[in-house]
């Protein structure tokens, strides 16, 4: 009986919301596949992009979700009203948890060098004019300091809005362009840092 | 006021009989760090046993798990410097012996597989061995009569998910444990040491225990035992890229040492008494001492643990 009244009282006091992403290019919905002028000589063309958020709520449960930018169902979830992050909490990586949203199937989990992946973007720069192009693959994540890449997104609200037109800018004004980040080190924290800047809650 | 009293002796029941198994058996050992799930029993071992033999989790159904991990041999790859997989491709470290895995806080020569249950992901997609994908993994246990029914008696669910599937596997290999050896028997005082194994189990605790820490004969930390660098592989450093961390291996156990020959992560000695001239170097150990040493680490074989047949290859009947 005391234990029944103590899980109500847990219960009662986790309010849940629904949560929205919306992916863009600047002004306009994102789609993959598609190609997006970055200026007159480069474009942008993104096949595969997916990240997960997680609501830090004190009631112990694992609050993860993974965003897929080809999966319109995964824009939407209900999560805990708390403080959100980009990545999953270090403790939940390593204690071998694969259920649901962690399912490696998700093709988010790293076999040869553990840990989830936080933002996986794969996708293609063309060069405009002279008609070539550098394919990309970012796997950004990884628990460990100094190169974890997790972090908590600034504000909180119930749409997360993500411009995609403002990451890949700011990726292709840094100096050194690895196009392969498929574990962590410091370029891949860069890029990280990069897609953090690209997010923000609407007021 | 009685609910409390019930609730709290039902718990301590609960703790005595979870503990019970491991203090009777395991006098002195610490406390594993992977744990049991929810899930063990009799019949989850017995599946995650079944799948362990079963070459229906490689690509071209050609090899197990237990291809390069022989239940004989302590589960290792004997005689592999490396170890095969699909095709005939070789991986790049030698397999380590699968027992008492319980008690290490991460895993390979890296350590950059954290959770025993995450730790087949890796054997089951890599392409060098069983080449797998983990959909077609599931497709092909889903489809499986026996697997499909066993599967749904133990975790209740109508399909075979990944986390099962890593979830019996690991009910098998968090069972082996190997702790029956003759160095056993001494500390339990129902053997003796002889005059060379005494010798070399005394150089034992001076120069190598503490990094193969006894009663595992290993530590969960990653050292440099002083070997030739082969910058092809660089160990925990390319787990952490931490420039401390290079050329750093994990520490592996000394149990059942005979059988896991080749030695060290790339299998480059062939016997111990190579192993033993290259510490000698290091430590200043002359030959008789390094012969009293492989003495002593040949009374770290558990013929017990190699010949128990609960461990061998096994298939399900329905
Ligand atoms: C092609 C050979 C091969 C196959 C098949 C294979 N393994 Fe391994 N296994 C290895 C090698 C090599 C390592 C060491 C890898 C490393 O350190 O990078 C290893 C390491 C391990 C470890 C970690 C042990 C430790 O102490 O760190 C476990 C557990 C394990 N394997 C279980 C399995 C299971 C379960 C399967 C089947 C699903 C399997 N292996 C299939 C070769 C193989
Ligand atoms: C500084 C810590 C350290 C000390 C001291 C040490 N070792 Fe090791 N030992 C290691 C490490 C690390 C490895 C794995 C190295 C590798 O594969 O690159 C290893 C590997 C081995 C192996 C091969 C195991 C296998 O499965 O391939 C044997 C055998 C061995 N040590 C025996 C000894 C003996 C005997 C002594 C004492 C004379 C000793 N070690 C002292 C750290 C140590």
């Amino acid at each position: 009986m005391p234990l029944f009244l103590f899980v109500t009282f847990l219960l009662s006091h986790v309010t849940f919301s629904q949560q929205r992403a919306a992916l863009n290019w600047g002004k306009i919905p994102f789609e993959l596949e598609k190609q997006y002028d970055i200026n007159d000589s480069i474009a942008v063309r993104v096949d595969q992009f997916k990240f997960y958020v997680q609501a830090l709520n004190e009631d112990k449960q694992h609050h993860i979700h993974l965003i897929d930018a080809a999966e319109q169902e995964s824009w939407q979830w209900t999560s805990p009203i708390a403080p959100m992050q980009i990545g999953i909490q270090a403790a939940i990586q390593t204690a071998g948890v694969f259920i649901g949203e962690l399912d490696p199937i998700n093709g988010m989990y790293w076999a040869w060098n553990t840990g989830f992946i936080s933002v996986k973007c794969v996708g293609e720069v063309i060069h405009t004019k002279k008609e070539t192009s550098q394919k990309f693959e970012y796997h950004l994540g990884g628990y460990q300091a100094p190169f974890a890449c997790i972090k908590a997104i600034p504000g909180s609200g119930t749409q997360l809005n993500c411009d995609l037109s403002l990451w890949f800018k700011a990726i292709l004004h840094t100096e050194t362009q690895d196009w392969l980040i498929m574990q962590p080190s410091e370029e891949s924290l860069a890029i990280f840092e990069l897609f953090m800047a690209s997010l923000h809650y609407d007021q | 006021m009685t609910n409390k009293v019930l609730f709290l002796i039902l718990l301590s029941v609960l703790f005595i009989s979870a503990t019970w198994n491991w203090q009777q058996t395991l006098q002195k050992w610490p406390a594993p760090i992977q744990i049991k799930t929810v899930y063990a029993s009799k019949a989850s071992f017995e599946l995650g046993r079944a799948l362990f033999y079963d070459p229906i989790l490689s690509v071209d159904s050609s090899i197990s798990c237990a291809s390069c991990h022989l239940s004989f041999t302590a589960f290792t790859h004997v005689d592999h410097p490396t170890s095969h997989g699909i095709a005939d491709r070789i991986g790049k470290r030698n397999a380590p012996g699968l027992f008492n895995l319980a008690w290490r806080q991460n895993f390979h020569w890296d350590g950059g597989v954290t959770s025993l249950t995450g730790q087949a992901i890796n054997p089951l997609t890599h392409p060098d061995e069983m080449g797998e994908t983990l959909q077609h993994i599931l497709l092909k246990l889903n489809r499986h009569p026996n697997y499909a029914a066993f599967f749904k008696r133990i975790y209740k669910q109508k399909q075979i998910e990944s986390w099962m599937l890593l979830d019996a596997l690991q009910q098998f290999t968090i069972a082996l444990v190997s702790k029956d050896s003759y160095y056993d028997k001494v500390m339990q005082g129902k053997a003796s040491f002889s005059i060379q194994q005494a010798k070399g189990f005394a150089l034992f605790e001076q120069h190598c225990n503490h990094c193969h820490t006894a009663p595992l004969f290993y530590s969960n930390r990653f050292e440099i035992n002083g070997l030739v660098i082969d910058t092809s592989d660089l160990g925990r450093y390319e787990i952490t890229g931490l420039p401390a961390d290079r050329e750093k291996f994990r520490v592996p156990t000394l149990r059942n040492i005979s059988y896991s020959f080749p030695y060290m992560h790339d299998g480059r000695f062939k016997s111990l008494k190579e192993v033993l001239r290259h510490y000698g170097q290091k430590l200043q150990l002359n030959d008789p001492q390094q012969k009293d040493l492989i003495a002593f680490l040949k009374t770290l074989t558990d013929s017990t643990f190699l010949t128990n047949p609960r461990f061998q290859y096994h298939t399900l009947t329905p």
